[in-house]
């Protein structure tokens, strides 16, 4: 037999005609030897079955969605934070309030920013404290 | 480069999808039709039966895992799912034989056929009865016709890619047989998978 359409496998010829075949087929050699009121009960079980699984997928998929989302916002707020924390701390080192070490600023690791922000955020807060008790 | 949009697939929505779908499950001749074509995707299945297939396929469809692109006949969009869903559990089986082959004892999922067979000593690879039964559907087609050779005419001018009316003509077959011959596939292949769908 030539081969009229070789650009795709035989399998999927074959399947393609096949499908074909069963468009044009017509009810009554569609339903030899099949039970009309038995494909209508499976038929409804089929679809409800498959109608309540893809609800649970989709619910799935939207609940991994929102956890992921939220923790590209946690994400997010932590490069923010360390960002500001940066700004602050290049700022601060420029003005004579504190000696602070800002040639190492940009080699420092986010986290060793954040522990220096904070340390340098409690001293601020304690001075202000003690210049308002000294004032009192 | 980038593809213009008007060229770009368009899938029908959920509902429009979930509605072709109602419409083929509540027609008995359409559902009918359905389960010819889940049937031969199904044989040599051994964890899926061909309703499975159609429910599994109507879920891919359904959640959105699978899209239905405007335009496609139900039959020919049911085709597509349903044979990439057939084509990964045959996969998933081959290695389930090969792993069960390699530790030379069943693994938990094997069924009752599976763990007589190992225990008679024969290979799921070398098993020709098992090699056979993870063919693609052509090959399942061919074994269900078996030597009919009207029937076997018939699928390699399909294989060939003939189709509808050129099929009786590349055939030479008049109407009448031609008819015959078509309702002999069709029942040759709603028998393939019927040993094994019914508990």
């Amino acid at each position: 037999m030539s081969n009229i359409n070789g650009d795709k496998p035989e399998n999927e010829r074959f399947l393609d005609a096949l499908v074909e075949e069963l468009r044009s087929m017509n009810d009554t050699e569609a339903l030899e030897g099949e039970d009309p009121e038995e494909l209508l009960k499976t038929g409804e079980r089929i679809l409800q079955s498959a109608k309540a699984e893809a609800g649970r997928k989709r619910r799935e998929r939207a609940k991994q969605q929102l956890s992921l989302v939220a923790g590209r916002g946690a994400q997010a707020f932590e490069t923010t934070a360390v960002a500001k924390a940066r700004a602050y701390l290049r700022e601060q080192s420029s003005s004579q309030q504190f000696t602070l070490a800002a040639r190492g600023l940009e080699e420092m690791s986010d986290s060793d920013v954040m522990v220096l922000y904070n340390q340098l955020r409690t001293l601020e807060r304690d001075s202000g404290q003690a210049g308002e008790e000294s004032t009192e | 480069m980038s593809i213009p949009e008007a060229h770009l697939p368009q899938s029908l929505p959920l509902a429009q999808v979930l509605a072709e779908l109602e419409q083929l499950f509540r027609s008995p001749a359409e559902h009918a039709k359905a389960r010819k074509l889940a049937r031969l995707f199904a044989s040599g299945l051994r964890q899926m039966s061909h309703e499975d297939l159609l429910q599994e396929a109507a879920t891919a469809l359904l959640d959105g895992r699978r899209s239905w692109p405007t335009g496609f006949h139900t039959l020919a969009v049911l085709k597509g799912v349903m044979q990439s869903i057939a084509y990964n559990a045959r996969k998933k089986q081959k290695r389930d034989y090969a792993l069960a082959g390699d530790l030379g004892a069943p693994s938990d999922e094997d069924t009752e056929d599976e763990v007589s067979d190992l225990a008679e000593g024969k290979s799921p690879e070398t098993d020709p009865a098992r090699i056979a039964e993870a063919d693609d559907e052509l090959a399942a087609a061919r074994r269900a016709v078996g030597e009919d050779p009207q029937l076997v005419a018939l699928l390699e001018a399909m294989a060939a890619g003939f189709r509808g009316k050129e099929l009786p003509e590349v055939l030479d077959m008049d109407a009448k047989t031609y008819d015959a011959a078509r309702k002999r596939l069709s029942r040759r292949l709603a028998e393939l998978k019927k040993d094994r769908s019914t508990p």
